[in-house]
């Protein structure tokens, strides 16, 4: 199997697997042909997910819903603008530019103030739910992920000073690795 | 009759040569721009488009997606470094040489056929006495112009509270249907009335409009199918455009496409000898010669035009001081009546109230537009609830249909500190327009003051503003330029006489906000227009 097929799968797992996250039903053809065309051409997508934490909650979002719940509470809060997050906030853009799945924009749940308020009381509970459980099993890793990455960086930079310079090597500079642009707070 | 030279093809540019063509003027039009594609899915409403389109995210998102905002992006809802839906990609494409410097200033420019007015949300309001004080005309002189204009563009308006502020001139057209949302803040409003006007000192009322709400010529009435911002598929909204083909009705209209103006020569007398042009793909740019010269560009263009003729020439470069803006300051808010509420997506997509704060000074007049969310991409809104994304959909689909926003818009005057000028690039082949403006000292005070106005008059109407969601837009958004090349009574340099003639150059003429000696907070598009056709019929 190419390269290019195994990211076309992965890209309709990960379409698949977020849409029924989001609205509870399964992507159309379009939808996921639309998924797959956007993370191809657009400038911004392609530079998604370099980060290892990163990479590895695109992974985690990917195995079930309930995986994705947590991701997506703990990036509500400690890591908005992380690869999937911006991955989701495309799914929703897709979704609500077309059919069948724009009228779920645009049709509440609740009927009334009431039942508005219910749902409103109910989704913060669950969030909070979610956000506890999320920041305690990911919290340790995020800082795990941004130790590594910052060790990683030093031995770079302390590799490149010790070695001999070859004037005849093409000289690269060196790539530090990605760092979110939020990091999680320790308090 | 004058052979009249224009330069522009926005809401000042065919106002004035539609006028010069009334009064039996030859008017050759200068325009940047080109031919718009037309609006697609004539019959279609926001809701068709999605279901009848054989490629709906392609013409919701653009072809790379370019519309989507992504959590962290600094993107006002305009184009970049705004968001504007890709079917208005043209009117802010920009030519790949066209090269700008700013401080504190995030310019939008259009190169557009119609100008900015192609992609604006209709506002027109006419200036009063009092804001007109530092003009050398009066709101009688001009009124004439703003029925004129009224005429030929369709303007929904009615007499209610917000006359004080905008006088209702002729020719205007009963207004359009209002959304559920907006009406029940007019019942609100009339509920508590004598406290939001006697206390809080505000005002509400309908906003004023350039669409039509009944037939008018090619045009048709507004169908509320919600694609306002898409492109308007009846042309019930007014565009420029619309009054550049009646132009092109005139035999004596030569129009000129995808052709733009640099400079102008001129000779020891400081005439005005030919406005140098050059067309896509032309080797070569072109004189284009005529009695008289009008700059219509825009503040900005115009300004660069006239900056660049004299450095050309004499190889100075000059400073043009005073420019204006309007600040404007994003006030959402939640009607608590319609939380829970059904959205219906069958309405007029922008603002159908405003809403005025009185101040001690008539001319400091603060002007807001309440736009109630209809039709619009969602996405932005729903990341920025603060929390996980699934709940964020689940809470803003319940609250969709209460959700509006109050576009607060602040006056300026002309300073010193705020002006343009050139730096020659690339050896003197070419020059850079740099513009710097500084914002008034006193202006985040004025801001929490009338924020907080703002605040208690949508509490006493039922709604609620969502703590740290008020969004001050940067200065350059509002595209209200003005101020460059004054209209003055004495005659000076770098400023224009009462009837726009610049006192630097005998025959040239600006007719678009360059002129304007002071900016009050209301849309200035209707005075531009007025303006210029008054300008016009005096030549």
């Amino acid at each position: 199997m190419s390269n290019e097929q195994t990211l076309s799968q992965v890209l309709d797992l990960e379409c698949n697997t977020l849409t029924h996250y989001l609205i509870q039903r399964a992507p159309t053809p379009y939808i996921l042909a639309k998924y797959r065309e956007a993370h191809q051409v657009s400038p911004k997508l392609a530079r998604l997910g370099a980060a290892p934490f990163d990479r590895f909650l695109v992974e985690l979002s990917r195995k079930n819903i309930a995986l994705t719940k947590l991701v997506d509470a703990y990036t509500a809060l400690f890591f908005r603008n992380a690869a999937v997050r911006k991955k989701m906030v495309l799914l929703l853009a897709i979704l609500e530019s077309c059919a069948p799945t724009y009228p779920i924009f645009d049709q509440p749940d609740a009927n009334g103030r009431a039942a508005f308020l219910l749902c409103f009381v109910r989704q913060g509970i669950v969030f909070a739910l979610s956000l506890m459980v999320a920041a305690i099993l990911l919290l340790p890793l995020h800082l795990g992920f941004e130790l590594g990455a910052l060790v990683s960086s030093a031995r770079t930079a302390r590799a490149g000073k010790r070695a001999p310079l070859n004037p005849n090597a093409p000289r690269t500079p060196a790539t530090p690795p990605e760092m979110p642009s939020k990091l999680p707070s320790l308090h | 009759m004058q052979k009249i030279i224009v330069v522009g093809s926005g809401a000042s540019g065919v106002h004035f040569a539609l006028t010069a063509l009334e009064r039996g003027h030859h008017v050759t039009l200068i325009d940047a721009g080109q031919a718009r594609p037309p609006v697609s899915n004539l019959g279609d409403s926001f809701s068709d488009l999605k279901e009848k389109l054989a490629d709906p995210v392609h013409y919701f998102l653009g072809e790379t997606f370019e519309t989507v905002v992504y959590p962290g992006s600094r993107r006002e809802y305009y184009t970049k470094p705004y968001a504007f839906p890709p079917s208005k990609n043209d009117v802010f494409a920009l030519p790949a040489d066209f090269d700008v410097a700013a401080q504190g200033f995030e310019p939008l420019f259009s190169f557009a056929q119609g100008g900015l007015a192609e992609a604006w949300t209709g506002g027109v309001y006419p200036f009063n006495d009092a804001e007109l004080e530092a003009f050398p005309l009066s709101y009688a002189e001009l009124e004439p112009w703003y029925s004129r204009v009224a005429e030929r563009i369709g303007i929904c308006a009615q007499d209610d509270d917000l006359a004080r502020f905008f006088p209702l001139h002729g020719n205007v057209i009963p207004p359009l249907r209002l959304d559920e949302n907006s009406q029940q803040l007019v019942q609100s409003y009339q509920k508590h009335r004598a406290y939001i006007t006697q206390r809080l000192k505000t005002y509400l009322g309908r906003s004023r409009v350039a669409t039509l709400s009944s037939d008018k010529g090619d045009r048709k009435a507004c169908s509320y199918c919600g694609r306002c911002l898409w492109g308007c598929p009846n042309q019930s909204l007014y565009t420029p455009s619309a009054t550049l083909n009646a132009c092109r009705q005139y035999a004596q209209f030569e129009y000129v496409p995808e052709t733009f103006a640099s400079h102008f020569t001129y000779n020891a007398s400081h005439q005005v000898t030919a406005l140098i042009a050059q067309t896509r793909g032309d080797a070569a740019p072109r004189a284009f010669v005529g009695d008289a010269y009008v700059l219509a560009a825009g503040t900005l263009c115009s300004s660069k035009i006239f900056m660049d003729s004299i450095w050309r020439q004499t190889g100075e470069i000059v400073k043009l001081t005073g420019l204006m803006d309007n600040r404007q300051i994003l006030v959402p808010f939640v009607n608590l009546k319609f939380l829970g509420a059904r959205y219906n997506p069958v309405n007029y997509q922008y603002h159908q109230l405003a809403l005025g704060i009185e101040t001690p000074n008539p001319a400091e007049y603060v002007h807001g537009q309440i736009t109630t969310l209809k039709t619009a991409l969602l996405h932005p809104i729903i990341y920025n609830v603060p929390v996980d994304l699934a709940a964020s959909l689940s809470i803003f689909r319940n609250l969709r249909a209460a959700l509006g926003v109050v576009n607060l818009n602040l006056h300026d005057w002309r300073r010193a500190e705020n002006y343009l000028t050139l730096q020659p690039q690339d050896g003197g082949e070419r020059t850079r327009l740099v513009i710097q403006y500084s914002a008034p000292s006193k202006e985040p005070e004025r801001i929490k003051q009338m924020v907080g106005i703002v605040k208690k008059v949508l509490w006493r109407l039922g709604c609620l503003v969502p703590p740290s969601m008020v969004h001050v837009r940067p200065m350059g958004s509002s595209v209200h330029y003005a101020g460059t090349l004054p209209m003055t009574t004495a005659r000076a340099p770098l400023t224009a006489s009462k009837n726009c003639a610049s006192h630097d150059f005998e025959n040239l003429f600006l007719v678009d906000g360059a002129t304007f000696p002071f900016l009050p907070a209301k849309n200035i598009s209707f005075t531009l227009m007025a303006n210029a056709a008054r300008v016009a019929h005096a030549m």
